[in-house]
């Protein structure tokens, strides 16, 4: 990005270099070339390792959130966010933060008012053993919790929804569906964009047409009515798992064309370049010529066009979600509870019922600036230059 | 010029008929129909509920229905003669003046249909245009039942006579018609004509706001380059495109309508508004617009900002704009009269992707805001599958998706002399 000026001279001044520097004889795989380019800039490196956190957190979903997401207590509803102290009721000051048992009661105009019980106060600990959860897409069991306080006593660092049931447990637990979302989905609409735009391409012809026209029309219809019809078209018994898979699968067929017209645009660029040329003079079959010779030299493109889409399929899930449609209750995605939050009622009241907003923001952020380094270090017209 | 764009028009009726094709289908993958939830009620007779299914031929095969509806909208129809043929008038006194024709069927032939409803309704065999008479012509006249009635009634009778002079029965214009909504039970077009205009007011204000702060904001960042104010435009930039626009709305919501009474929550009117005279009416239009649109001004300005600083920079390092520094013209002109108009002349097919975004774009906004525009009108009408107002907004959307997408083409060849399509 533009942060660092001085960089704008610096890299082509490098790059021999860096060819040099590789195993003698041996030039830097066009990967590491990547790597190299991307670690250059400083916002995607920041991106990178915020998604890595996430990503290790949602998948060590039931060992980080200190509550499994369906563990409600309805005599915590509405409980307000951060309830650790580090000063006691009688004002001295504790190293360890810790938490007292709250109940609420209601005043004349039924709001509630909570009440701490200052006798006893429950140190936060570490490695704590608390109520059973699930980890690694609910494969494994874990009853012991990065951190969390004795059982009477709850830790609300976000706060409660109506249930009870701790939003930042939710929003960790939550990252199951809308971290995947993505990446599922450019993973299903990569591969039909790539089958469509390399046939597309390749061969030509009547073929050709026939898929330009059937993209063309995919991305002529209205993107969020299609999503609403498409959605309702999943019949109302599904599991939330399969409810999960239709929603993947709707966001694809949206988004597919697109893909599929890029590619097809590269493979007709490269289909006329001489190492196709020599593997077709070489005798090999047009399956291997495609699969071997024109899809690989589309990828890096493919790569920056489907990290750059992510952020939409996180945006499409969540809003679904936010109008009701997606994946239900009680399995939480960051858009499912923002729903709780959608009367101004709730919002004025329990503001931390907002918290899964600012982690959809985080998440797309992240990706945005990582699909912006990508772009800039697999593209080979900009290796070694900055962008504008 | 006038060849491509009438070949374009061509090529996008065809995609039209695609994607009304694609809508209609995937509709029709929807399990079960309105009319199911009204099965369900026992206050409502079944023979009520049937007469309705029939009366808009949700018994009738899909293709028969999508048909039916194509035909409705067709700007052109043939009208069905007496002897129920669509393309041959009989050279006869009674059916020489074709327009007055209907209502002498009706006379004749309703009180026989109206005895028997449920046999007109499990007539599955004529479609298209015969349902569109009783809709357009005889509505006064027959109650709407009987629409389907006269459909039995027209098949042809039996005693024919066997030989008469026949015309071509050419096709007449006709309104195209969008159908009749099942759940407001009255047509499609006055039930989206308000939601329509709320969505294209916001829209329209959305867009010019955009547009107004976008561009100095570009510009400035441009010519400031890599310095203080650049970047802190960049960061607003990238928070703008990463910030969910619902979720920009709820927290407006939040600060201005819930911790504070400062504006509304929601919706485009007040409770009060027919209490209220000229000038308040249009304040409190305003007042509720402003939440939604500047939610819709950032998500647009972050891109615009963006791209108009990345052409001003390009056009900046030009060798004209050096030869102009280098005649000695002042900055000013340099950059405003030189330097501006090139940077500007590609923004203007993002104009034409804006019109394409007018009616669908918002849609989720609209809903999340309580809006009464199209996307909340369209988000009802699906949960509740009522199909006509579905495929109307969704073909809605595509016809300005399609003619903004062409808008773009166009004037980027007006405003890029190096384009020409021919």
């Amino acid at each position: 990005m533009t942060q660092i000026p001085q960089n704008v001279v610096e890299p082509p001044a490098e790059e021999p270099g860096a060819l040099a520097r590789g195993v003698p004889g041996r030039p830097l795989s066009p990967l590491s070339i990547a790597w190299r380019n991307l670690r250059k800039h400083r916002l995607a490196m920041v991106a990178l390792v915020v998604l890595i956190i996430m990503y290790l957190a949602m998948l060590c979903d039931g060992f980080v959130a200190p509550y499994p997401y369906n563990a409600w207590d309805r005599q915590q509803a509405y409980h307000p966010a951060w309830n650790l102290h580090v000063v006691d009721a009688e004002g001295r000051f504790h190293l360890r933060p810790f938490v007292y048992v709250s109940h609420y009661e209601f005043d004349p105009y039924r709001n509630r008012i909570w009440r701490e019980d200052t006798s006893r106060a429950y140190p936060l600990k570490l490695l704590v053993r608390g109520q059973t959860g699930t980890m690694l897409f609910g494969l494994l069991k874990t009853g012991v919790h990065l951190y969390g306080v004795q059982a009477p006593a709850r830790l609300y660092l976000l706060g409660a929804d109506w249930q009870g049931r701790d939003i930042l447990s939710r929003i960790i637990f939550g990252g199951r569906v809308s971290l995947t979302i993505g990446i599922v989905g450019t993973a299903i609409a990569m591969i039909i964009g790539m089958i469509v735009g390399g046939i597309s391409g390749y061969v030509g012809g009547a073929g050709d047409t026939v898929l330009q026209r059937i993209c063309e029309l995919i991305m002529l219809i209205p993107g969020f009515y299609t999503l609403m019809i498409l959605y309702n078209t999943l019949p109302a018994s599904l599991t939330s798992m399969q409810v999960y898979f239709g929603v993947v699968v709707i966001l694809a067929f949206i988004s597919w064309a697109s893909l599929a017209r890029v590619i097809r645009g590269m493979v007709l660029s490269v289909k006329s370049s001489d190492f196709v040329m020599a593997a077709r003079a070489g005798g090999s079959s047009p399956w291997r010529v495609v699969t071997r010779h024109v899809l690989p030299s589309t990828f890096s493109y493919a790569i920056v066009a489907a990290s750059l889409q992510i952020p939409a399929y996180i945006l499409g899930e969540a809003g679904l979600s936010v109008i009701g449609m997606g994946v239900q209750e009680p399995a939480p995605t960051w858009g499912n509870m923002l729903q709780q939050a959608k009367s101004v009622t709730e919002m004025t009241f329990h503001p931390w019922l907002l918290w899964p907003g600012v982690a959809i923001f985080l998440t797309v952020m992240a990706f945005n600036f990582l699909g912006d380094g990508l772009r800039d270090a697999l593209d080979p017209r900009t290796v070694g230059l900055k962008k504008e | 010029m006038g060849a491509y764009i009438i070949r374009r028009i061509l090529i996008a009726l065809g995609m039209l008929i695609g994607a009304s094709l694609l809508g209609f289908g995937v509709m029709k993958l929807t399990p079960g129909t309105y009319f199911d939830l009204l099965k369900m009620n026992p206050r409502i007779s079944q023979e009520h509920v049937d007469q309705q299914i029939a009366r808009y031929g949700l018994n009738q095969p899909v293709y028969v229905q999508y048909l039916r509806w194509l035909d409705n909208l067709l700007p052109f129809g043939f009208k069905p003669t007496e002897s129920g043929s669509y393309l041959w008038v009989e050279e006869s006194p009674a059916a020489g003046r074709p327009a007055q024709a209907p209502p002498e069927d009706e006379e004749e032939e309703s009180p026989p249909a109206a005895s028997e409803p449920a046999e007109a309704a499990t007539q599955p065999t004529q479609p298209a245009t015969l349902e569109t008479q009783p809709a357009t012509q005889t509505a006064q006249a027959t109650p709407p039942a009987a629409g389907a009635a006269t459909l039995a009634a027209s098949a042809p009778p039996a005693g024919q006579p066997a030989m008469a002079k026949h015309k071509f029965n050419w096709p007449r214009f006709k309104w195209p018609n969008l159908g009749e909504s099942f759940e407001h039970q009255e047509p499609v077009w006055d039930v989206i004509t308000r939601p329509m205009l709320n969505t294209l007011l916001l829209n329209l204000v959305a867009i010019a706001l955009t547009w107004l702060v976008a561009l100095p904001l570009g510009i400035y960042a441009a010519l400031n380059q890599h310095k203080l104010g650049d970047l802190v435009l960049s960061a607003i930039s990238f928070v703008g495109m990463s910030l969910p626009g619902f979720f920009m709305a709820l927290i407006l919501l939040w600060l201005f309508a819930g911790m504070s009474n400062f504006l509304p929550p929601g919706g485009l009117r007040s409770a009060t508004y027919d209490q209220m005279t000229g000038w308040h009416k249009l304040l409190d239009v305003a007042w509720h617009l402003i939440i939604p649109a500047i939610v819709l001004t950032i998500g647009g300005l972050a891109g615009l900002q963006r791209i108009t600083r990345g052409n001003m920079l390009e056009v900046l390092r030009q060798q004209y704009v050096t030869t102009a520094r280098a005649k000695g013209l002042p900055e000013n002109r340099v950059i405003y009269r030189h330097a501006l108009r090139n940077a500007i002349n590609p923004l203007i097919t993002i104009f034409g992707y804006e019109l394409a975004a007018l009616f669908s774009g918002a849609a989720l906004l609209e809903i999340v805001l309580d809006y009464p525009g199209m996307g909340q009108l369209m988000f009802t009408a699906i949960v509740s599958k009522d199909e006509p107002l579905v495929m109307a907004g969704f073909m809605l959307g595509a016809i300005l998706l399609l003619l903004g997408n062409l808008v773009a083409d166009l004037l980027l060849a007006v405003a890029d002399p190096r384009i020409s399509y021919s």
